[in-house]
């Protein structure tokens, strides 16, 4: 297994270094080759866990503090095969539009992006938080940078807001560090919390590197950032940061708050996250429904389902079994949702150069293949089945009856309900008529449409495109990585097998067929039907699905 | 030492968020690292460990702190106007041009 640990992390580092050396410009084939071999290494990496049952790690030996420890439990490989489904996808993207107009990619893209795809792959090998720390800020770097590569104005300040934003988050998170090392004299996930709860200045250093990882979610109200950077961000570049880089601050959150056998988290603490998280679900979905931009609105979309990330802290707190598998599949699933829809989104922008919702009228017909994308994203964002949004979803729902927290079904479904609302803003003008042209067509003030790049240039025009064949691979990429949702949520027995075995202790972990029986359990106390002998009956099915 | 600390991290994050310009902020994120730093020092001084710790999360920093100086410095400068004799600055080219757009109220550089 260490093999596989090793390729995943030396593989997109040698991307960044051989992209480097081709002066930035290697052509769409080196860098689809670089995801592809990562993706394949991720693979390899999730084979031989599941064949060796255990998680695997590595540790550069040395005396504490001094030294390196990756390890691979079943959440870090669910989070590694999310990044590398997604970062194939987008890397795809960017190669086909490289090849439709090669001058447009800055020269530090591909190093620059195969830098935040190894500094993510390390950020959840990671099982110390120094380690995370150095991580995320490389993350940071690389995102911040490759927000503001050869773009306008409004993108540089939007990327440069976003690296303050990370600088303070970082600072702050690093003085909770500090007061761990001072107070615990390690910093192992698995030795804090223990010793931190008992520690004079533990509950300092939990809330100073909380609220300094709560900024890089970022939670509601401290997403200040996000809306610009992501919404402005190139088309090869948002769906990386929308999709994957949001998840990394509270996959170590998760870990902090749960990965020992302290309890970090006290119950009205938990119940305070949960509180913010349905602020930001209700915020998020509000701005999303007065957004103009399409990529603005799926930007404040993406602030929404984060919100839902934190009703996992009160229901795993409280000892729900579904909450941690839920919370986080729902956190794997939106990744590609999100991609797929950004990278369609794109597509629609850059065809007719126009930013704004009004700019997708028609386009059902003018691109079928990249309207069915967002039709498919927005399916399981929404979180109707069989899409992988569903699962999740449900998971929490059942968590919520589980421990008698009712409260947090409400904001549970009632996402659901708002999603609609504002993704329906994206999909009704596809299919409705383009309005008939009076006179002749204005002047062009901007890129021609169709070009690869900067897709969120704020221009203005009403001339369409012609309409493009269904072999524009970008449209495909972007449907492709839409129906892995669907695959997703037709199988989820692989995903939550690894999510469960990385379940904090003190929680049961149910299989999805126990879980289907406990629903019918539940269902048929409420409705008082007769049990049919046999019917009810589950037998554990061996390996993690018992 | 953990009051100075604590001292000098207050001070820095004071001034990062209520600082004007991109130079304030980045001179108050230097400060608030610095006071974060200095609380590992104050944890275990002499530790060789620690140092290691102290030199990790520094030379991070330092780098982070370096890409926003430059940013920062571009928008100084795109704001100021073009170089002499019309010819784009080194900076300007090493990462790509700034385009020119219509002015807008997001002037996070002009004085």
């Amino acid at each position: 297994m260490s093999w596989w640990l090793a390729l995943v992390i030396v593989l997109p580092v040698g991307g960044s270094v051989l992209t480097s050396f081709a002066r930035g410009r290697p052509g769409p084939v080196v860098p689809l080759g670089i995801a592809a071999a990562t993706t394949a290494a991720t693979v390899g990496l999730t084979a031989a866990y599941f064949t060796g049952g255990t998680p695997g790690g590595a540790r550069l030996a040395g005396p504490a503090a001094l030294e390196l420890t990756v390890l691979a439990d079943g959440l870090a490989v669910a989070m590694l095969l999310m990044t590398s489904v997604t970062a194939l996808a987008v890397t795809a993207f960017g190669a086909v539009e490289d090849r439709r107009a090669p001058r447009d990619r800055h020269p530090g893209h591909w190093p620059l992006w195969f830098g935040l795809w190894a500094a993510l792959h390390l950020l959840f090998l990671a099982a110390d938080l120094l380690t995370a720390y150095l991580m995320f800020e490389a993350v940071g770097t690389a995102a911040a940078v490759l927000v503001v590569l050869g773009g306008e104005r409004r993108r540089f300040l939007a990327g440069t807001r976003y690296l303050y934003a990370e600088l303070a988050s970082s600072v702050t998170a690093l003085l909770g560090i500090a007061l761990i090392w001072r107070e615990v004299g390690d910093l192992a996930y698995s030795a804090i919390g223990p010793a931190l709860t008992d520690a004079p200045a533990g509950w300092w250093a939990i809330g100073l590197l909380t609220t300094g990882l709560l900024m890089k979610v970022p939670l509601v109200p401290l997403h200040l950032w996000l809306p610009s950077a992501h919404s402005l961000a190139p088309s090869a570049v948002s769906p990386m940061l929308s999709g994957v880089v949001v998840k990394t601050a509270f996959v170590v959150l998760v870990r902090l708050w749960f990965g020992g056998d302290g309890e970090v988290l006290t119950p009205s603490a938990a119940q305070l996250l949960g509180g913010l998280g349905v602020v930001a679900i209700v915020w998020g979905s509000l701005a999303a429904l007065r957004a103009d931009g399409v990529k603005e609105l799926i930007a404040y979309s993406t602030l929404a389902q984060l919100g839902l990330l934190f009703l996992v802290p009160p229901l795993v707190e409280a000892g729900a079994s579904n909450a941690w598998t839920g919370g986080l599949f729902h956190a794997v699933a939106h990744a590609p949702a999100k991609a797929a829809l950004l990278l369609a989104a794109s597509v629609l922008v850059a065809d007719t150069g126009r930013s704004s919702v009004e700019g997708l009228i028609g386009s059902a017909a003018r691109r079928p293949m990249a309207t069915l994308a967002i039709g498919i994203a927005a399916v399981s964002l929404v979180g109707l089945p069989p899409s992988a949004g569903f699962v999740g979803k449900w998971f929490l729902l059942l968590a919520s009856i589980e421990v008698g927290q009712w409260w947090w079904v409400l904001p549970n479904a009632g996402g659901s309900l708002l999603t609609v609302a504002y993704l329906m803003r994206l999909i009704r003008p596809a299919f409705a008529p383009p309005p008939a042209r009076v006179g002749p067509p204005p002047a062009r003030v901007g890129p021609p449409p169709g070009t690869s790049g900067d897709s969120t240039t704020p221009v203005d025009t009403a001339e369409a495109s012609p309409i493009t064949s269904a072999r524009d691979l970008r449209d495909g990429i972007a449907l492709a990585l839409a129906a892995t949702t669907l695959a997703l949520g037709l199988s989820p027995a692989g995903l939550l097998g690894l999510l469960e075995a990385a379940a904090p202790l003190g929680t049961v972990t149910v299989g999805p067929v126990g879980t289907l029986a406990a629903t019918a359990s539940w269902l048929q106390g409420l409705l008082e039907i007769t049990p049919v002998p046999g019917l009810l009956e589950t037998t554990p099915a061996p390996g993690w699905l018992a | 030492m953990s009051v100075v600390a604590s001292v000098v991290f207050l001070v820095g994050g004071v001034s990062t968020f209520v600082g004007r310009g991109a130079r304030g902020r980045v001179i108050g994120l230097a400060v608030m690292a610095t006071g974060a730093l200095l609380w590992f020092v104050a944890g275990a001084p002499g530790a060789a460990a620690t140092w290691w710790l102290v030199g990790k999360a520094g030379v991070t920093l330092l780098g982070m702190l370096a890409v926003a100086t430059w940013l920062a410095r571009r928008l100084r400068d795109e704001a100021r106007g073009p170089a002499p004799h019309g010819r784009p600055s080194e900076d300007a080219t090493a990462i790509g041009t700034i385009r020119q757009p219509p002015p807008d109220s997001l002037d996070e550089g002009r004085p």
